[in-house]
């Protein structure tokens, strides 16, 4: 109820800003943003990204951020520009209004603040220098490769018994999907489940998860993962990575 | 203003307002594991989720109730956002709603323009007519006055239809230190509404590992106060309590604990508890809805 608020306000506000002393343009506005999608945000924190409202030179325009973040990660540039620097990963949508007296076009952008790089689901592992005796395990999928790098790259201390406990935690809670009606109840159930195995220490893999997150949201949005199973099938693939770490 | 004017707590018809209330409580039974033990403080937990801890509050008039109920409904929507995993978006609430609809909707007006509330009130106000946030839409600022407005005419119709959504599910009792060691053992943030007897002066003790923890001291009876209780130490063998004084009293600040507060020892809840009190665990807060979380942190 309050998301829509925001843009109803939003509306309201643009609705209101009309500029009787200018000459109305022709044609309604066009409010489009471009830029980039993705900020890798390390543990240094670095990371930006340049925004540019196109298509509403003439109009009034006015942006907005979900969720609510601190204006001064944002830092307007000339000519429309923004540049973002963000210091929390997840999801950022920016709304862009664009008005003139007498109509109003909106347009948003939803963008990823991740861990390093975008992964990309063909990136072999980096080969282990010092591999064991024995056979080494082999990564069953994407997910499970991916988990496995950003581990690699992130969690120096405790990463093999670590990686098994929520390897463990996250197949239980796969294992019995069928006991969630709803995606929002298997995922929180995952959360809970990987706090439960390393209380404050898995906070620690805050970077891995984000990662994870954002390869698992992609295929959400490609329609590759659906539903609870589709899910659970996607975790398990995870929770096999993180259980066969080295 | 003088702290005695903060104490807004209304022990003479506490008791009264909680037995018309009964019905509407829950019992204070666990279901599943109860953690016997302290886990990690919340406010740990809030650094690491929020980056930093909510602000303590700095209460303009009697309406400490409010304040102690929404402390300690912000840390239990803390707790259920990271260690229960909950898809929600952390924002402070804003206490002179609460004030208001515990005075105006649950307690029907009944103390008129005099200040204070009770904890039954507060307790039922979050669970029948929810949360205002501090960043939705149009409200404005914390002052005493306004909360003395709101607390007589009630909260604008406005805002209890955007707070009716963010609802506390449940809310019990508790008669006894072991229930309230029990609640905060299980993140179940309590509010505490006692006779105040505790300076605002630093103080510290030490506890049997012989680290040094901030630690409130009796000195003489101001008048009913509600605070609230986060957190439970068995190094201590005591709560820690927020109150809502400004981050300036009580403290200092030695193991992480926000400031303006300290830690009540068992003899000193005992002694609390034995004259007029009322201590409510809440539980269940259903938070604002945040967006789709795949990760597994």
């Amino acid at each position: 109820m309050r998301r829509i608020m925001v843009v109803a306000l939003l509306c309201a506000f643009l609705a209101g800003c009309g500029l009787e002393s200018q000459p109305i343009p022709q044609g309604a506005p066009v409010a489009k943003i471009t830029g980039t999608d993705y900020i890798a945000l390390g543990d240094c924190k670095q990371g930006r990204g340049k925004i540019s409202f196109k298509g509403s030179e003439g109009k009034t325009i006015k942006w907005d951020v979900i969720p609510p973040e601190e204006k001064e990660n944002f830092f307007q540039l000339a000519g429309g520009d923004l540049l973002y620097m963000p210091v929390q990963y997840g999801h950022t949508t920016i709304i862009l209004g664009a008005c003139t007296s007498n109509d109003l076009d909106m347009a948003y952008h939803t963008i990823i603040v991740s861990a390093g790089p975008r992964p990309d689901p063909d990136d072999p592992v980096d080969p282990d220098p010092n591999p064991g005796p024995g056979p080494q395990p082999t990564p069953a999928s994407d997910l499970a490769k991916l988990a496995q790098k950003l581990a690699k790259e992130h969690i120096k201390d405790g990463r093999v018994e670590q990686g098994k406990a929520l390897g463990a935690a996250i197949l239980n809670v796969c294992n019995n999907y069928q006991s969630y009606d709803t995606e929002q109840a298997f995922r929180e159930q995952i959360r809970l489940a990987c706090h439960e195995a390393l209380d404050m220490k898995v906070f620690d893999w805050e970077p891995v998860s984000a990662g994870v997150a954002n390869a698992i949201w992609n295929q959400v949005q490609q329609g590759k993962i659906v539903g609870v199973k589709g899910l659970a099938d996607a975790y398990k693939q995870v929770a096999n990575g993180l259980q066969t770490l080295q | 203003m003088s702290i005695e004017q903060f104490c807004g707590w209304q022990y003479q018809i506490a008791d009264e307002e909680f037995t018309r209330l009964q019905s509407l409580f829950l019992p204070f039974t666990f279901q599943g594991d109860i953690r016997q033990n302290p886990g990690t403080p919340i406010w740990d937990i809030a650094r690491r989720v929020l980056g930093k801890l909510p602000p303590t509050w700095y209460q303009k008039t009697g309406d400490c109730v409010s304040m102690g109920a929404c402390q300690a409904g912000q840390y239990m929507q803390i707790f259920e956002m990271s260690k229960l995993g909950q898809e929600e978006m952390f924002k402070l609430w804003f206490p002179p709603y609460v004030y208001a609809t515990s005075r105006v909707d649950i307690g029907g007006g009944r103390l008129g323009r005099g200040a204070g509330s009770t904890g039954a009130w507060a307790a039922q106000a979050l669970q029948r007519l929810g949360t205002l946030f501090m960043d939705d839409p149009g409200v404005p600022q914390y002052s005493g006055d306004l909360a003395d407005q709101w607390g007589y005419r009630g909260a604008p119709d406005k805002f209890k239809q955007i707070a009716a959504d963010n609802c506390v599910k449940g809310a019990a009792k508790l008669g006894s230190v072991e229930e309230i060691r029990l609640a905060l053992n299980n993140y179940k943030m309590c509010t505490y509404a006692i006779m105040w007897p505790y300076d605002t002066e630093p103080h510290t003790v030490r506890g049997k590992s012989g680290k040094e923890y901030p630690v409130l001291k009796r000195k003489r009876d101001v008048g009913g106060h509600q605070v609230c209780l986060l957190y439970w130490n068995d190094d201590v063998d005591g709560a820690f309590c927020l109150n809502s004084w400004s981050d300036r009293v009580h403290g200092p600040s030695l193991n992480g604990e926000p400031k303006g507060g300290g830690y009540i020892l068992r003899r000193d809840l005992e002694r609390d508890l034995g004259g007029y009190s009322e201590v409510y665990a809440f539980t269940d807060f259903q938070g604002f809805k945040g967006e789709a979380d795949y990760g597994f942190v």
